[in-house]
């Protein structure tokens, strides 16, 4: 990871199509840096959690799960690339596996700034003060939506209409991923108590 | 080894003496819910003293007595013995002293059939719902009877119209407001004659998702069809109790959405029994918190009397489990005590709830008697100290919540007191810890802001001289120069 990479990703919060164009045209952006920035995005979930003032915590202390926060920040975000990768074959995107874990991640940036940046203010707030952190909240989350947006539409070379089907279709691609893992899970363990049945039959036989 | 065996022998001895520590024998478990909605085990706020039953008040077996009334001024008890058709007084020491059963009249006597309800006023004039024979008796201490009320009359009410009172009450005006089987408009209230009125404080329909899906049907379907669907109607009343100040407290006995089971409505018929914004203990769910589906029926709290104490906390009977749910006017629930069961503390099927001389009385109707409970030490404490906040006197409800602590550390509400009267005294700092203890928000959010004054108030002097000081000296920094030159040239000129 070099530094030019580092004001890439910030580079990108302000003109995200025009770095996503980089990404994707001239190769640049960084890996590392995606994951980096994943494992910050974990770090700010759990600190979020746990260090909001007391007045705008909503989260009961003792039910904070380090495994839930995993699977909402890392696995969640490689079902996402991965259910849009593998949509936009069907969908004549023109990305690379690589391009779409690199736009999607610096995406997130905005995000963690935001959040990390509420967290801490909201120990010297007041209780009246509710509305203003919703409305960080909210610019946080739509700040990134709009950068993804711009990265898938970078990425894959769609028009805007075929961006947003895109995004809600790979949405639904998530649950389907999902759905397919559970029904192999269950079979796997069918055929798993099958073979037991047998082997536990032999032996009572033997 | 000797010590050894001297010290069992002593854990022994411990363990089988009787101890110092005071505890209340109860056979239900006593509980209070937490900001979570889970149910934390607590003291018991009310023990069981006696059962009576018909023989120990002297009036023979009860047959499902169905109604108690409490005449707080005379201390005299009114027990409705529904089968017997007949009404018992008791004294103060719940022992029978006179039974009436026929009322006369000039034209003849008269005698109840299925009564279900009584209300007495301070004159001492009997109101009493005489299910059997569809009428209300008014009758005077005696049992000469003042006037009968038959079925109403009115364009309101549809010429077929069965009338079967249930329970009553009577305000100071004289009117009458009768909850009746199967009248889901609300109360029927009667003037002081006797006559129709109007349909009282009437509940709304429930919104639930059946009842969306049916509303979206109903855009779609002919008229036909929409008449044969079913008709969704507002929930009845299942029983009524008017306080000194001629508030209304009524309850129903399932909420679909188990919402707002308890109300309290004023002269024009509107709820306006508060929940505390402050509190977590409030919430609009009176009664049992999680809903529990049974093989597809839902299993909730349901309220079959409600009754205000003298110090106006509100009891709400419960007949599912046999429960009685303790609330003070802002909806904090403080104690939870009876059960079903066989022994004493527990109902087979609680029918009323009274209270007199601070003592709760609950009649079960198929034990045939009534159960008294008195308040335990720690229901005493809490009680005091809920007073003493309700009335905004802090500072005095400090000593008694910091006693509820010591028996119950998971009590909120006290934390919540003392964060009161912390901020009261202006000790933020440990008001502020106490509202976090109890999870107040409100309260923890107003004392920070008080802190946070007191802290900008503290050293704004300090503050405000730095800042000028740090001003000053980067000014003079950066002219630095030009000062400098400024007096190398006075210098060169005095050396001139």
């Amino acid at each position: 990871m070099k530094k030019e990479d580092l004001k890439l990703s910030i580079h990108a919060m302000l003109h995200p199509v025009y770095v996503f164009e980089r990404v994707k045209f001239q190769g640049e952006g960084s890996i590392l840096l995606s994951i980096i920035i994943l494992f910050l995005w974990f770090f700010s979930n759990a600190f979020s959690m746990q260090s909001t003032g007391f007045i705008f915590n909503n989260i009961r202390q003792e039910d904070i799960n380090t495994l839930i926060i995993f699977a909402s920040t890392f696995v969640l975000f490689f079902l996402w690339t991965v259910s849009n990768w593998a949509l936009s074959t069907f969908m004549e995107g023109e990305g690379k596996y690589r391009d779409i874990i690199i736009a999607s991640a610096y995406s997130i940036l905005p995000y963690i700034i935001l959040s990390i940046i509420t967290t801490i203010i909201s120990n010297f707030l007041f209780i009246e003060s509710l509305t203003f952190l919703q409305y960080i909240n909210i610019l946080a989350y739509a700040w990134s939506i709009i950068m993804l947006h711009a990265g898938i539409h970078a990425v894959h070379q769609y028009s805007l209409k075929k961006t947003v089907l895109n995004i809600i279709l790979s949405v639904f691609g998530i649950a389907a991923i999902l759905f397919l893992f559970v029904l192999v899970f269950s079979l796997f363990q069918q055929l798993y108590i099958f073979f037991y049945t047998i082997f536990s039959e032999i032996m009572f036989r033997i | 080894m000797r010590r050894i065996l001297s010290i069992s022998i002593l854990a022994a001895l411990v363990t089988i003496l009787p101890g110092s520590y005071a505890y209340a024998e109860t056979t239900y478990l006593g509980y209070t819910y937490n900001t979570w909605d889970e149910a934390v085990p607590s003291p018991a706020g009310y023990v069981p003293e006696r059962f009576y039953s018909g023989a120990d008040i002297g009036a023979g077996n009860l047959k499902e007595p169905q109604d108690i009334f409490v005449d707080r001024e005379n201390e005299i008890m009114y027990v409705v013995d529904s089968g017997n058709n007949r009404i018992l007084l008791l004294d103060r020491d719940y022992k029978a002293f006179r039974t009436v059963e026929i009322f006369t009249s000039p034209k003849g006597q008269e005698t109840l059939n299925n009564p279900r309800g009584i209300y007495v006023d301070n004159t001492g004039t009997m109101y009493i719902a005489d299910q059997g024979n569809s009428r209300i008796l008014v009758s005077e201490k005696n049992g000469s009877i003042k006037k009968i009320i038959e079925t109403p009359r009115s364009d309101l009410i549809p010429e077929n119209f069965q009338f079967k009172p249930d329970k009553l009450v009577v305000d100071k005006a004289g009117r009458i407001y009768v909850q009746c089987t199967g009248v889901f408009q609300g109360l029927i209230c009667f003037d002081e004659n006797g006559s129709f009125n109007r349909f009282y404080g009437s509940n709304r329909v429930d919104v639930t998702v059946s009842l969306l899906r049916d509303m979206l049907w109903r855009k779609l379907l002919t008229k036909e069809q929409k008449d044969k669907m079913i008709r969704f109607i507002p929930i009845e009343y299942s029983n009524v109790y008017i306080d000194n100040e001629d508030f209304i407290y009524a309850v129903v006995r399932k909420s679909e959405n188990s919402n707002r089971e308890i109300k309290k409505l004023n002269a024009l018929g509107i709820n306006v029994l508060r929940i505390g914004k402050n509190s977590v203990y409030a919430s609009s769910d009176y009664g049992d918190r999680p809903v529990i589906y049974d093989r597809g029926f839902m299993v909730d709290t349901a309220f079959v009397d409600v009754n205000v104490d003298d110090d106006n906390f509100i009891n709400a009977l419960d007949s599912t489990r046999g429960r009685i749910f303790q609330y003070d006017q802002e909806s904090n629930m403080l104690f939870v005590f009876g059960g079903i069961g066989e022994q004493l503390g527990t109902f087979e099927s609680p029918a009323a709830i009274e209270s007199m001389n601070k003592k709760i009385i609950v009649l079960d109707s198929k034990k045939n008697g009534f159960t008294v409970f008195r308040a335990s030490d720690f229901g005493k404490l809490v009680k005091k100290a809920v007073n003493l906040y309700n009335e905004g006197r802090y500072r005095e409800a400090l000593e008694p919540w910091e006693e509820v602590l010591e028996r119950n550390c998971n009590y909120e509400l006290a934390y919540i007191g003392i964060g009161q009267a912390y901020m009261n005294m202006e000790k933020y700092i440990p008001a502020m810890k106490n509202f976090k203890l109890g999870y107040d928000k409100y309260g923890y959010s107003r004392a920070y802001k008080e802190y946070a004054v007191d802290i900008v108030r503290e050293y704004f002097g300090t503050i405000a001289i730095l800042l000028i000081l740090i001003v000053v000296i980067s000014k003079i920094y950066k002219n630095r120069r030009a000062i400098v030159n400024k007096y190398r040239i006075k210098r060169e000129l005095r050396k001139r």
